[in-house]
């Protein structure tokens, strides 16, 4: 039995583009966060919170942090990422932006990240966290 | 509220109860009674709804501002290159070296 329906899990900011956007390379972002929301742990971090204002209206924004409250639980992590972590995860490999997500979630002991961004997997091979894409995970919730 | 959503001017007539509670709330939450009132009606809605037509809603409203401004039919590939460069764009900005 897995954890993912037990365990916070923080979704990147592609999951909720691409869900919105119905992009049709990703069909399963939509499936996962209009119909799955309900049975997952949900762990926003600021990075994401700040990336989500930049691609939306307020309009848009406040209708997404209203549907996520139907999230199991949603917690939103206004705490910046650790200054020494993300320095540590740069010099692993990672862009200073994945840097920041990975200190993120390893500060806040987040053990799974969904994503459609490839990068992690190549750029942190030790990350302290799965990258899953949303498939993967509505599997998972079988 | 933002400032390019269209707004409609509407009477309506509360419970006296009703009406003292809001005044209440709106004083406690340094709101307006206008602007507490519509976010309770936005609430009370969305109670009713599903995670779908929550997120239906939004969809519609962002597909429609991407179609606006003529990025709707970008490629998955281009819309991931555009995010991660407003990834490292916010991180430089909230983590200046």
């Amino acid at each position: 039995m897995n954890s993912i329906r037990h365990e916070a899990v923080a979704l990147d900011t592609n999951i909720f583009v691409f869900a919105l956007r119905k992009e049709p390379v990703y069909p399963a972002c939509e499936i996962l966060l209009f119909d799955k929301l309900s049975e997952l742990h949900v762990y926003l971090p600021l990075q994401i919170f700040v990336e989500l204002q930049r691609n939306l209206t307020g309009a848009e924004m406040r209708g997404v942090v209203r549907a996520l409250r139907r999230a199991k639980t949603v917690t939103w992590d206004y705490a910046p990422a650790p200054a020494e972590r993300i320095v540590h995860w740069e010099q692993e490999g990672a862009k200073k932006g994945d840097a920041v997500i990975a200190a993120h979630l390893e500060a806040a002991k987040i053990r799974y990240l969904v994503s459609e961004n490839r990068h992690f997997l190549t750029e942190i091979p030790a990350s302290p966290f799965q990258v899953l894409r949303s498939e993967t995970v509505i599997e998972l919730l079988k | 509220m933002n400032s390019t959503e269209q707004v409609v001017q509407v009477t309506v007539k509360l419970p006296k109860e009703i009406y003292d509670r809001v005044v209440h709330a709106a004083a406690g939450e340094q709101q307006s009674l206008e602007d507490l009132l519509s976010i309770l009606v936005a609430e009370g809605l969305d109670a009713h709804a599903s995670v779908r037509e929550l997120f239906e809603h939004v969809s519609a409203q962002y597909r429609a501002r991407l179609a606006g401004e003529g990025k709707l039919d970008q490629s998955a590939d281009t819309v991931l290159q555009e995010l991660r460069a407003v990834r490292e764009q916010i991180a430089g900005e909230l983590y200046p070296s």
